[in-house]
C-alpha cells in the first residue's frame, strides 16, 4: 500500500494499477437447515478484510428481513491490522429501519451497520442467523461481490428432510456433494479461491455468470397458511391463482357502469383500451405492499372503494373489469429491471412486478401496465420489455416473452427555424418529437410546471445563456406514443461577429444519444440497447443585406457502430442543414470503447463546423 | 381617546376575523361549485392546492399517567385536486417521534373525507381505518401513512387530526408553506401565563401575528403525596392561568420548490417555530429554561458528552504520544497533528454536538462523528501545548445560524479554533478544507466558543477567501497540420481547491480532468498531465499539461477561426430558468483569471481580434475584464471574472444569469486569421 501511495503522488502510476487492493474474503460459510416446508434457519459466518477507502462499502453490512423472516442474532467483531479488537457489536447495535421509500407502505425492514475507519486494512468477523417462518424463497448464497474481491474459501451447506425436494443452480463452484443420514439430506458446495476485477461502469451488459453463487428454490412451500409448489411454472401459477381467488368481485354499481359504457363496443382493441382508460382515470398507483409479505393483492372490491392500489391490486382490478365486459385477461408476473432477466429454466419466485396480458382474437396480445396513469394501452416500459414473464392461467400458467421495446428504437426528430438578432442573439422556433425509448424518458417532462420545463430545456442547450419564451409539451398516441415539444427560444452567443462576417454552427443542442465519457480503461463490454436515431433539421434565415460567405461541405460517415451526416443546402433567403446521427443497438467489446468515444467526438466536431455569412458586397 | 379607539378597533377586528374564519374555514361542507372549479386562483400551473390549512395548539396537563404537561396540536385542512398529477397530494405522512414514555408524539384523532361531483351530485367517502397504516421507520420515528380514497381530478379532500406531544419545550411548529400552494393558512396558539416561548421565523412569505384576548385557563394537577406516613394519598391542586392567545395568518402562499444555490430548505420555507424560554409559577421565581448563550455554554461544558469528553486529558496525551508531532515550532506541530489525525480517524458522516464514544475508543476504531473528531483534535492540540477551543456551530443545510435566538437546537456541529500567537486558525477534521479555510458547509455567519468571555465568544464564519482559479495558457498554431499545440497551467486556490477535493478522490482527479477537457473540447489530446498538491490540502492544486487540439482551428473559406474556449474556466452558465423566488446564496466569492498567449505563425495575418470588454455589476458586486494586446505575432489575452458578493437577492437573478452568459460568450470568441 505504501508504495502505491508514493507513486500515485508522483503521477507515474496509471489509473489501472492504482486500483484499490481487493477486499479479501478469508472465509464465508453458509449453513441452511430446512426444517419443513415452512420453517428454516440459516446461519452465516464470515471473515473478511477491507484494504482501502475505495472499497469501503465492502464493510457495510445489510441484513434485510420481513414478514416471514427474522434475524435471530448478529455478532460483529472488527479488528485492526495487528489483530487487535476494535469493537464488538450485537443486533441491538445495528440500525433497524423500515425499507419504504416515500409513501410506500411495506413490512420489509433492514438491519444495517456501516463501519467507517481511516485505518486500513481492518478485518470484520461476522456471524448471524435468520429464522424463516414461510419459505416462498430460500436464501441465495453469493460469497463474493461483483467487483474487486478476492475469495479465499467459501462453503455452503443445506440440510433438509429426505422428503424435501431441494432444487438449486450454481456457478463457479464445486459440484454438489450430497450426504444422507436417517432423516436428512445434506447438500454441500465448496468454492475454490477466485477473484473479481473491475468496477461498476455505465452501459455494462447484465452477466449473471460473473460471480460465484448457489441459488436455491423450494419445490413445495408453505407461507402464511398457504401451500404452493415451485416444481414447475405451471404449478407456481396455481399458487398465485389461489392467492387471487375470490378477489375479483366488483360492486354492482361498477358492474353496471362497465356494462353500460363498454359492452356495446364491438372493436376488441377499442374495448380493451376504453376499459384501461377508465381504470386509469378511476384509480391511482399507491404502493401498499401488504398482505402475505407483499404477494397477495387487495381485492377488486377494495380497489373500487379506495380508488387506489399497488401493481397487483390494479392488475387484479383491471382484470375483473375486463372480465365483466366479457374479455379474458391474464395476471402476469414479471421482473421489472433495466437489465436483469429471470432464468426460465430455474423455476422460482424471482419477480417484482405484475402486468396484465390480454390476448386478442387476432392472436396477438395487448399488454397493460396498470400502475401508469398516462401511458397508452400496449405500452410497456423499457424495464418490462423483452422480458420473460409468467402468465398465470388456470391449469396452463406458462413463461411468455414480452415484446421487445417498440422496435428497439429511440427516435427524436426536430425542426428549428432560426432568425439572427443583434448582439450574437438568435430567435429559435423549436419543435421536436420524441418516440419509442425517448418517449419514456421525456414523459416526465410533460408533468413538470412550465418554469421547470424551461429550466430543463435550457440545460439541454449548448449555448451560454438562453431565455425560453414559451414551451409546450404534449403527448399523442398514434401512430406510436410520442412527446411533442415546441418552444420559442432566444439564445445568447449564437454567433460571433468579426469584421463584416458572422459565424455560427447549426448545432446548438446537446445530443440525445448515449454519452460516453473519457475513461482510461474500460473493463466491461458496452451494451447499447436501442437503435438511437436523431434527426434535426435546422433552417437559418439569411438576414437582409447578408450573403453566404462560407458553407462547409456536406459529409456523411458510416461505421459498424453508427453513422452521422450533415447536409447543407441553401436558397437566397435561408440555409438548411440536416443533421443525422445514429448509434446502433448491440453489445460492443470493451476494446471498442475508445472507438465509440471517438465516434461521439467526430459527430460533435462535424456538427459544430461553422457557417459564415457576411454583409453583401452589392 | 386614541388608545381607546385603537383597543376597540382591535377588539372589533378580532371578533370579525374569528367569526369569518369560523364560517369560511369549516370542514364538512363542500359545494358543487368548489368541486367543479378547475384552477388554482394563485397559481395557474398548480396540480392541487390547499383551500385552507388551519392549526391550533394549546398546553394541557395530562393526568392519565403519572402526570405530565403535553401540547395538544389540532390541524384541519382542505385540499383541491385539479388533475391526475395532483392526486399525489392525497397521500400523507405524519411523522411521530418516540424517544421513550415521556418524550413522544401520539396521534389521538384522525378523520378525513373525499368529495367528488358525480353526475352533478356531491358525493363523499370517508377515510377508513383500513386506509391508515402505521410504519415503524426506526426506534425513534413512526410514520402514519394514509392515502385518501376515491381521489380523482376535481376531488376535494378534507382532513383533521390531533397530535398530543410531550415536547412542550418546543411547543409545536407551523409551516405556512407546502409543496403545493396554500390559499389561507392560520395557526392559533394559547400559552399559559407561567410559560414563555421565543419565536423563530423563516422564509420569505409574509404572515401576520395578532394578539387575541387573553383568557382564563385552569389546569388540574393530580399527584400522589408520599411525604406522610402510611400509604401515599392522592392529592390535586388547580393551577390558574390568564393565558396568552395569538393567531398567525398568511394568505396566497406559493408552493415551495427548492432552487439551486439556496442555503437550505429550512431557511427558505415559510414557517414559525418556538422554544421555551422561562417558567414562572405564581408567587415564585422565574426559571429561565433557556436559553441564553451563557446557559447553553454551561450545559455543554458540564455535559459528559461535551465538556466531559474534553476533560479526559490523559487520553489526549496518549493519542499525542502515538503521533509523530514533535516539531518545536507550534505552527508546524499544529499541522502535524491535524493531518495525522485526519488520516487516522475517518468522519462517519454524522454531524453532532455530542460525543457517543470516548476519545480512546474513537482513536482505536478510527471513525468518529463531528463532535468526537473535533473535540479530540481540540484536546490533542492542547495536550501539545497549542491553545485550542471548541466552536459550536450549525452547518448550512441545518439552517442559517441566528445568534439572537439562543437555542441548543440550532447547533449541530463542532469546529476548533486554535491560537498561535496572535493568529487564530479554524480547523475542521470533517472537511477537506485546509486549516484556516472555513469549510463550505460551515459558512454560516457565526459560531460560538462555549464559556468564553463575551467579546471572544463569537467566531466569524464568513469566508474571507474566494473560489480562485488562475490559469496560464500558451498556444501555438501549426499551419502545416492545422493543429494547435499548447501548454496549460492552472492553479486552484482556496474554495476552488476545496471544491476539487470534495468532488474527486486523488486517484480519480487526473482522469476527471481529462474527462472534463475531453467533453468540452472534442479531440483534445492531453500529454504529460501533472497534478501537484492535490493530496495535501494545505497546498494549492497545480495542473500542468501539454496539449494538441485538432478542433481548435477551423478553416472557413479563406479564413481560420481559432477557438479560445480553453481560457473559459467558468464552464457553463450555472443559472437556468426565468424565475427566481429565493435568495441566491453562493457561499463564497469567485475570482477566476486567465492569461492566454497565442503565437501566430509566419505566413498568417490577423483578420479579427475580439474586442476588449469591461462589465461591472451594480454596487461592485462583481465585474469582468477582458483585455487583448497584440505584439507582432503574439497575442496576449487577459481576463478576470470576479464576484465579490456572496448572497444575491432573487431580483438579481436575471442580471447574474446574463452576466455569466456575456462572460462565457466573450471567452468563447475566436480569433480570425487568414493566410498571407
Amino acid at each position: 500500500m505504501r508504495f502505491v501511495y508514493h507513486f500515485a503522488i508522483l503521477g507515474i502510476l496509471s489509473v489501472v494499477s492504482c486500483m484499490a487492493q481487493s477486499t479479501f474474503i478469508d472465509y464465508y460459510d453458509g449453513n441452511l437447515e430446512i426444517l419443513s416446508a415452512k420453517k428454516a434457519k440459516y446461519e452465516v459466518v464470515k471473515r473478511w478484510t477491507v484494504y482501502s477507502k475505495e472499497e469501503k462499502e465492502h464493510a457495510y453490512i445489510f441484513l434485510p428481513y420481513g414478514s416471514f423472516s427474522e434475524v435471530r442474532y448478529v455478532d460483529l467483531k472488527i479488528y485492526d491490522k495487528n489483530g487487535q479488537l476494535l469493537t464488538k457489536l450485537k443486533k441491538d447495535d445495528f440500525f433497524d429501519q423500515n425499507f419504504s421509500r416515500g409513501f410506500e407502505i411495506t413490512n420489509d425492514r433492514l438491519l444495517f451497520y456501516q463501519f467507517e475507519s481511516s485505518n486500513y486494512p481492518f478485518t470484520l468477523e461476522l456471524s448471524y442467523q435468520y429464522d424463516y417462518n414461510g419459505l416462498l424463497f430460500l436464501p441465495d448464497f453469493t460469497p463474493m461481490e461483483e467487483y474487486n474481491c478476492e475469495l479465499n474459501k467459501a462453503s455452503f451447506k443445506a440440510i433438509c428432510p429426505k422428503e424435501y425436494l431441494l432444487r438449486y443452480k450454481s456457478n463457479k463452484v464445486s459440484k454438489v456433494h450430497i450426504d444422507t443420514t436417517d432423516k436428512d439430506l445434506i447438500y454441500q458446495w465448496t468454492f475454490a479461491p477466485q477473484k473479481s476485477n473491475g468496477k461498476q461502469e455505465a452501459y455494462s451488459p447484465f452477466d449473471e455468470s460473473a460471480v460465484p453463487f448457489v441459488l436455491l428454490a423450494p419445490s413445495d412451500f408453505e407461507v402464511n397458511k398457504t401451500r404452493g409448489s415451485q416444481r414447475s411454472w405451471k404449478a407456481f401459477g396455481e399458487w398465485i391463482i389461489s392467492l387471487n381467488q375470490d378477489k375479483q368481485q366488483l360492486p354492482e354499481e361498477t358492474v353496471s357502469v362497465l356494462k353500460n359504457n363498454f359492452d356495446s363496443i364491438n372493436d376488441f382493441r377499442k374495448k380493451v383500451e376504453s376499459v384501461y382508460r377508465w381504470m386509469q382515470n378511476r384509480t391511482r398507483y399507491v404502493s401498499v405492499q401488504e398482505g402475505l409479505g407483499g404477494w397477495q393483492p387487495y381485492s377488486a372490491m377494495e380497489v373500487d372503494q379506495n380508488g387506489y392500489g399497488d401493481c397487483k391490486a390494479l392488475v387484479n382490478y383491471t382484470q375483473s373489469a375486463l372480465n365483466t365486459v366479457g374479455i379474458e385477461s391474464f395476471y402476469t408476473l414479471i421482473k421489472s429491471s433495466p437489465s436483469k432477466q429471470i432464468d426460465t429454466s430455474f423455476c422460482r419466485q424471482a419477480f417484482n412486478h405484475v402486468i396484465l396480458s390480454v390476448p386478442s382474437p387476432q392472436g396477438d396480445t395487448i399488454w397493460l401496465e396498470c400502475t401508469s396513469q398516462h401511458t397508452p394501452a400496449n405500452f410497456l416500459s423499457s424495464s418490462c420489455s423483452n422480458k420473460y414473464a409468467l402468465l398465470v392461467k388456470e391449469g396452463a400458467s406458462q413463461i411468455v416473452k414480452t415484446p421487445d421495446f417498440p422496435k428497439s428504437k429511440a427516435v427524436s426528430t426536430s425542426h428549428s427555424s432560426i432568425n439572427l438578432l443583434v448582439d450574437g442573439q438568435a430567435q429559435i422556433d423549436f419543435s421536436s418529437d420524441y418516440s419509442f425509448y425517448f418517449y419514456e424518458g421525456m414523459l416526465a417532462l410533460m408533468f413538470e410546471n412550465k418554469n421547470q420545463q424551461k429550466k430543463e430545456l435550457e440545460e439541454f442547450l449548448s449555448v451560454s445563456s438562453a431565455d425560453i419564451e414559451d414551451i409546450s409539451v404534449k403527448t399523442s398516441e398514434r401512430p406510436s406514443p410520442q412527446i411533442h415539444l415546441s418552444s420559442q427560444i432566444i439564445t445568447h452567443g449564437f454567433y460571433t461577429k468579426f469584421g463584416k462576417s458572422v459565424a455560427f454552427s447549426p448545432c446548438y443542442m446537446k445530443s440525445n444519444l448515449p454519452h460516453f465519457s473519457y475513461n482510461t480503461k474500460r473493463f466491461s463490454d458496452i451494451e447499447i440497447k436501442y437503435d438511437f436515431i436523431q434527426c434535426d433539421t435546422v433552417k437559418i434565415e439569411i438576414p437582409n443585406g447578408f450573403e453566404i460567405n462560407f458553407l462547409p461541405e456536406s459529409l456523411s460517415h458510416e461505421t459498424n457502430r453508427g453513422s452521422y451526416s450533415i447536409t447543407y443546402s441553401t436558397t437566397t433567403k435561408a440555409i438548411y442543414c440536416i443533421l443525422n446521427q445514429k448509434l446502433f443497438k448491440g453489445i460492443y467489446p470493451n476494446t471498442q470503447y475508445e472507438a465509440l468515444l471517438k465516434f461521439q467526438q467526430d459527430i460533435q466536431t462535424a456538427f459544430n463546423r461553422k457557417i459564415v455569412i457576411k454583409v453583401s458586397e452589392t | 381617546m386614541t388608545r381607546l379607539t385603537l383597543a376597540l378597533a382591535t377588539l372589533l377586528f378580532t371578533f370579525y376575523s374569528l367569526s369569518a374564519s369560523k364560517t369560511k374555514y369549516k370542514l364538512g361542507k363542500v359545494t358543487a361549485e368548489e368541486l367543479s372549479s378547475s384552477h388554482c386562483p394563485i397559481d395557474e400551473e398548480a396540480d392541487s392546492y390547499y383551500l385552507f390549512d388551519i392549526g391550533k395548539s394549546s398546553i394541557d396537563f395530562d393526568n392519565s399517567t403519572s402526570g405530565k404537561w403535553v401540547i395538544k396540536f389540532e390541524r384541519k385542512f382542505k385540499i383541491k385536486v385539479l388533475n391526475k398529477e395532483g392526486q399525489y397530494a392525497a397521500n400523507f405522512i405524519i411523522p411521530l417521534h418516540d424517544y421513550g414514555p415521556n418524550s413522544r408524539d401520539e396521534l389521538t384523532n384522525i378523520k378525513g373525507r373525499t368529495y367528488n361531483l358525480i353526475s352533478g351530485k356531491v358525493e363523499s367517502v370517508k377515510l377508513s381505518s383500513d386506509n391508515i397504516k402505521e410504519v415503524e421507520v426506526n426506534k425513534y420515528l413512526k410514520h402514519i401513512k394514509y392515502a385518501m380514497p376515491q381521489v380523482r381530478s376535481g376531488s376535494i379532500i378534507e382532513i383533521e387530526y390531533t397530535i398530543t406531544s410531550d415536547f412542550v419545550s418546543l411547543y409545536y411548529p407551523w409551516s405556512f408553506q407546502h409543496d403545493i400552494p396554500v390559499i389561507h393558512s392560520e395557526y392559533d396558539i394559547t400559552i399559559p401565563d407561567f410559560l414563555e416561548y421565543s419565536t423563530q421565523v423563516s422564509g420569505h412569505t409574509h404572515f401576520s401575528r395578532q394578539e387575541l384576548d387573553n383568557y382564563n385557563q385552569s389546569f388540574v394537577i393530580k399527584y400522589d403525596d408520599n411525604s406522610g406516613p402510611g400509604l401515599p394519598t392522592h392529592e390535586s391542586f388547580t393551577l390558574n392561568s390568564y393565558s396568552k392567545h395569538s393567531l398567525f395568518t398568511a394568505d396566497s402562499i406559493q408552493a415551495f420548490q427548492p432552487e439551486p444555490y439556496i442555503s437550505s430548505v429550512r431557511d427558505n420555507i415559510t414557517r414559525v417555530s418556538f422554544q421555551l424560554t422561562s417558567v414562572q409559577h405564581k408567587n415564585s421565581f422565574k426559571h429561565n429554561i433557556a436559553d441564553t448563550w451563557e446557559n447553553i455554554d454551561y450545559r455543554l461544558l458540564n455535559d459528559e458528552d461535551f465538556g466531559g469528553f474534553l476533560k479526559k486529558e490523559k487520553s489526549f496525551t496518549e493519542i499525542l504520544g502515538s503521533l509523530n508531532a514533535e516539531s518545536p515550532i507550534a505552527d508546524e506541530r499544529l499541522l502535524e497533528i491535524y493531518f495525522q489525525l485526519k488520516s487516522r480517524v475517518q468522519w462517519n458522516q454524522y454531524y453532532s454536538v455530542y460525543t457517543d464514544e470516548s476519545a480512546s475508543q474513537v482513536w482505536k476504531i478510527g471513525s468518529a462523528n463531528s463532535a468526537e473528531l473535533n473535540l479530540m483534535l481540540c484536546g490533542v492540540l492542547n495536550a501539545a501545548g497549542i491553545s485550542a477551543k471548541p466552536v459550536v456551530s450549525c452547518t448550512r443545510n441545518w439552517g442559517y445560524f441566528n445568534r439572537y435566538t439562543p437555542s441548543l437546537a440550532q447547533i449541530n456541529h463542532v469546529l476548533v479554533l486554535a491560537s498561535l500567537g496572535d493568529k487564530s486558525i479554524l480547523l475542521d477534521l470533517t472537511s477537506n478544507a485546509p486549516p484556516g479555510l472555513i469549510p463550505t458547509n460551515s459558512i454560516n455567519f457565526y459560531g460560538r466558543i462555549p464559556g468564553e468571555a463575551l467579546e471572544e465568544s463569537w467566531v466569524r464564519l464568513s469566508p474571507t477567501q474566494e473560489h480562485k482559479t488562475h490559469s496560464l495558457i500558451n498556444i501555438t498554431i501549426d499551419p502545416a497540420s492545422n493543429k494547435v499545440h499548447g501548454n496549460y497551467r492552472a492553479v486552484l486556490k482556496d474554495y476552488a481547491a476545496l471544491d476539487a477535493r470534495n468532488s474527486f478522490s486523488s486517484n480519480s482527479y487526473k482522469m476527471e480532468m481529462q474527462k472534463m477537457w475531453n467533453s468540452k473540447y472534442p479531440g483534445l489530446q492531453i500529454d504529460s498531465l501533472v497534478v501537484e498538491g492535490f493530496e495535501h490540502s494545505i497546498n494549492d492544486i497545480k495542473t500542468n499539461f501539454e496539449f494538441t487540439s485538432e478542433s481548435s482551428i477551423e478553416n472557413v473559406g479563406d479564413t481560420y477561426l481559432v477557438n479560445l474556449k480553453l481560457s473559459n474556466q467558468i464552464g457553463e452558465n450555472p443559472f437556468a430558468g426565468g424565475e427566481r423566488k429565493y435568495p441566491i446564496d453562493l457561499a463564497y466569492g469567485r475570482d477566476i483569471k486567465s492569461n492566454m498567449t497565442i503565437n501566430i505563425p509566419e505566413g498568417f495575418k490577423i483578420e479579427n481580434l475580439p474586442e476588449a470588454q469591461k462589465i461591472a455589476l451594480p454596487d461592485n458586486k462583481g465585474s469582468f475584464q477582458y483585455s487583448i494586446i497584440q505584439h507582432g505575432n503574439l497575442i496576449q489575452i487577459n481576463s478576470a471574472f470576479l464576484l465579490n458578493e456572496r448572497i444575491f437577492s432573487p431580483t438579481d437573478f436575471d442580471y447574474l444569469k446574463q452576466f455569466y452568459g456575456l462572460v462565457i460568450d466573450k471567452l468563447n470568441e475566436p480569433i480570425v486569421l487568414s493566410k498571407l
